[in-house]
């Protein structure tokens, strides 16, 4: 296992946001995490990533407990993660924004090889015509595979991207996911994703999990997350499942 | 275009150089090279200040107190001790840095925006308090005067020299420190807090550099001003010199390199000039600022930059009608 919590829970005044999860994710898997809006997904990649301190539970990357490790440190230990509203480095361009993720990640330190590093990168996500494009004025594709290539950059072993593709169109959609695929297929990562839409979900996890009022409510299976009576209850609003878009 | 805005700017910039080396050499009065040594002086404040506020977006009301620390830390040892101003220049600089880092640095590390601004300022202000109850070391409210020179028997030529060449030191260290990835950093964590942490970015680390260097470089112009002007009193820290700080970044252009220098520059020579206008000083350049800011909110770096622009647009369309008037005549 890469990734492991226990009993992990985060409440913000009365309300518990993460309530109790535990969950486990394998080294080289893709990771599907789904649930309604408010149902704590953001919050449980804020605790992972080190944004919160968790109220109560724990966190183990590779077997090292991270569970009070600040972001910055987090990343620095191999884990890379995406933020749910899609921004840049606004006074900065496209390479600059990567060149953050190559020099103050995993690679720290290590200045000669960063320029090839940050080449490689930018080939292997096919942003080389942008590479000294202004980081503002791109459509939202563009921007989120930018802000993929800065988290990549960093060198990560494990990748958590906050519903990345929130906004696309179907086309764009397949083509985020291909790369995503290529990422954990070329680059060995493991990939955690949280997505709305069910059916893209299930087609690319390896294994799931849904969430809903900050608890566990699924996990296993992908194939099988439609026949599980509590989800097709709670999270597909009680009717049968038959395919189609869950907003 | 680009190298051609480059070539002019680098001549530009040579032409300017040369003049301001050259200058006390052609018959300069004491009183314009006093002016000029102000300006040196002034431009290194501002620059070092906008390492905080412009290229940070950390909003610093303290480096008029951290070049204070410098200038009084750098005077007494110099006055008191009898220290060369090779070390007490330094010193007074690292005393700043010292002070402003475990004072502000690592309080303000919990802060956001203007609980950074409130803190800073209240570090500023305390120093006056600070100083009437050190008299017996400060000078109290009276200050220190008769400030050893640079060296025995420096006049204003050689004070001319010194704050020039700190001055074009500090600010190629300046340009360098922005280039780093010290510099990204500052960059990065001001753009976006939170993208930046996730990508490995030290909030930490990288809050207590800017300080401690942004502290540094105040605290060595506040140790050339004392030994250039021989006197500093709490009046240094009056409202004042704060706002003329303030006003060189935000009307030269905050957040560049030049844009601080330039501002300088402007208010210092400027308001010689509106001396003439007595009371009416402070409002006219108060004008100038917010007509400036208004106009163009990056300052007159950015109205500068939409001039160049402006000019290669116009020198290309200019060959692009030229071009035209043939095709036409061929017809
Ligand atoms: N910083 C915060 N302060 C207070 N409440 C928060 C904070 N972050 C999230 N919440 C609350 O926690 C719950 C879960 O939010 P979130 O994790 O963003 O859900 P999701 O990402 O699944 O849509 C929501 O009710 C939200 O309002
Ligand atoms: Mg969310």
């Amino acid at each position: 296992m890469i990734l492991e919590t226990q009993g992990l829970t985060k409440t913000f005044g009365k309300l518990a946001a993460v309530n109790n999860i535990s969950f486990g994710v394998d080294e080289g898997e893709i990771f599907g995490i789904a649930g309604p809006n408010g149902a704590g997904k953001s919050t449980l990649f804020n605790m992972v990533a080190g944004f919160y301190p968790p109220t109560s539970g724990k966190v183990f990357f590779r077997q090292e407990d991270i569970t009070h490790l600040s972001a910055d440190k987090t990343c620095r230990k191999g884990i890379a993660r995406t933020f749910q509203i899609p921004s840049t480095f606004h006074t900065l361009d496209v390479y600059d924004n990567i060149r953050i993720g190559a020099t103050f990640g995993r690679m720290a330190g290590d200045h000669r090889k960063i320029d090839d590093w940050i080449d490689e990168i930018i080939d292997f996500l096919g942003l080389d015509d942008k590479k000294h494009h202004s980081s503002v004025n791109l459509d939202l594709y563009s921007t989120k595979v930018v802000l993929l290539a800065a988290a990549l950059a960093t060198d990560c072993r494990l990748l958590m991207l906050d519903e990345p593709m929130a906004g696309f169109t179907m086309a764009e959609i397949e083509s985020y996911l291909s790369l995503v695929r290529k990422i954990r297929k070329e680059m060995n990562i493991t990939v955690i994703i949280i997505e709305h839409l069910l059916d893209i979900l299930i087609d690319v996890s390896d294994r799931m999990m849904i969430i809903n009022n900050g608890e566990l409510l699924y996990l296993g299976d992908p194939e099988k997350v439609t026949e599980d009576r509590r989800v097709v209850e709670v999270y597909l609003g009680g009717k049968d499942y038959k395919g189609g878009h869950n907003v | 275009m680009k190298k051609l805005n480059l070539t002019r700017n680098t001549v530009i910039l040579a032409v300017v150089l040369l003049l301001i080396v050259l200058y006390p050499l052609l018959g300069a009065k004491p009183y314009h090279l006093h002016l000029f040594i102000l300006f040196f002086i002034w431009a290194m404040v501002a620059s070092s200040w906008n390492l905080l506020n412009g290229i940070s977006g950390i909003n610093s009301l303290g480096n008029i107190g951290f070049m204070a620390i410098g200038g009084y830390g750098s005077a007494i040892l110099a006055k008191t001790f009898g220290l060369s101003t090779l070390i007490t220049i330094p010193l007074g600089g690292i005393i700043a840095m010292v002070l402003v880092t475990l004072f502000l640095g690592l309080p303000t590390l919990r802060l956001k925006g203007v609980y950074i601004a409130l803190l800073t300022l209240i570090f500023a202000d305390t120093l006056p308090t600070l100083l009437t109850q050190t008299r017996a070391v400060t000078g109290g409210a009276v200050g220190l005067h008769e400030i050893p020179p640079f060296f025995a028997g420096a006049g204003k030529i050689h004070n001319y020299y010194i704050c020039l060449a700190a001055f074009l030191v500090m600010l190629y260290v300046i340009h360098r420190l922005i280039k780093s990835n010290t510099g990204l950093a500052f960059v990065a964590l001001r753009d976006s807090e939170n993208l930046a942490t996730s990508l490995g970015v030290s909030r930490f680390r990288e809050r207590l550099k800017v300080f401690a260097i942004s502290a540094l470089l105040s605290g060595l112009a506040g140790g050339f001003y004392v030994h250039s002007l021989g006197d500093i009193s709490p009046t240094t820290l009056a409202i004042e010199p704060f706002l003329m700080g303030i006003a060189m970044m935000e009307l030269g252009g905050i957040g560049t390199l030049f844009g601080p220098v330039l501002g300088a520059a402007i208010i210092v020579f400027g308001s010689e000039f509106l001396r003439l206008a007595d009371v009416l000083r402070m409002t006219i350049l108060g004008g100038l600022i917010c007509v400036t800011i208004l106009f163009f909110p990056g300052g007159l770096m950015q109205a500068f930059r939409k001039l160049g622009n402006l000019m290669d647009r116009r020198g290309k369309r200019k060959r692009g009608e030229s071009v035209q008037a043939k095709v036409q005549s061929a017809d």
